[in-house]
């Protein structure tokens, strides 16, 4: 492992700790034997590692493919890190990797509290799989919708129908602006 | 004439003019530091980081 990498990701959440932020989100987690993008699960887990040990009281989430954290589950860096009960919570996208009834059955068994969706993608039937994900946190991807979309209550009210009761919604916009809300 | 028509001015979400409906709709959001610093005073915010292209892409 590169020490500076990192060196770089501690400096990152230490600033942004200090301008305020409730915590960090680290999305495209990769590991080896996921088949794609594979940065290293240990690698990764010691970054992971890294920020908790950087920010011990903040919010770590953490995103991933659900071929991915069934390989980063059981590594002792990964638990040390990102365990839930040190306010770590993990979350994996189910849009073209795997169908959505599969993801229902899947995550609970892989320990994860919420799965991240693609609206651009989602059907009615995609979300009614979602919500049946039972003692979970949902949110939800918002990829392309601007921020006139999310903050005019379009996107808001589209999410709102996707998720039963947890009222948590997340996404993007790829407009390195705003990326999420989560409503309630 | 003041230009009031700036990039900045057209994205922004208006976080000064209404704090009272954000805080009452949103439990958290999810922004690119440092653009979403100015979030952090207003609703708990979580910076966003990519594990791959950011945090990871040194590793290579």
């Amino acid at each position: 492992m590169n020490p500076n990498s990192s060196a770089e990701g501690v400096a990152w959440v230490k600033r942004d700790h200090k301008h305020g932020y409730a915590g960090t989100f680290v999305d495209d987690f990769e590991a080896e034997g996921s088949g794609q993008h594979e940065v290293g699960t240990m690698r990764n887990c010691s970054i992971i590692e890294a920020i908790r040990a950087a920010i011990p009281n903040d919010l770590i989430e953490i995103n991933m493919q659900p071929q991915d954290s069934a390989i980063t589950w059981a590594s002792p860096g990964w638990k040390r890190g990102a365990e839930p009960g040190r306010s770590g919570r993990t979350s994996s996208g189910v849009y073209s990797y795997l169908p959505w009834d599969t993801a229902h059955l899947l995550h609970p068994n892989l320990a994860l509290q919420g799965v991240h969706v693609d609206l651009e993608h989602a059907t009615q039937g995609d979300a009614y799989c979602v919500g049946l994900l039972p003692a979970h946190q949902y949110w939800t991807g918002l990829h392309r919708f601007t921020h006139d979309t999310i903050w005019n209550g379009a996107a808001i009210s589209d999410a709102t129908w996707v998720k039963p009761s947890r009222d948590q919604v997340s996404g993007s916009t790829y407009t390195r602006h705003s990326r999420a809300v989560w409503c309630r | 004439m003041r230009n009031t028509g700036s990039v900045r001015n057209r994205t922004s979400i208006p976080t000064q003019a209404k704090p009272p409906r954000l805080k009452a709709h949103i439990a958290r959001t999810l922004g690119y530091e440092p653009f979403a610093d100015r979030y952090t005073s207003i609703v708990p915010t979580l910076s966003y980081h990519d594990g791959y292209t950011t945090l990871g892409s040194t590793l290579h």
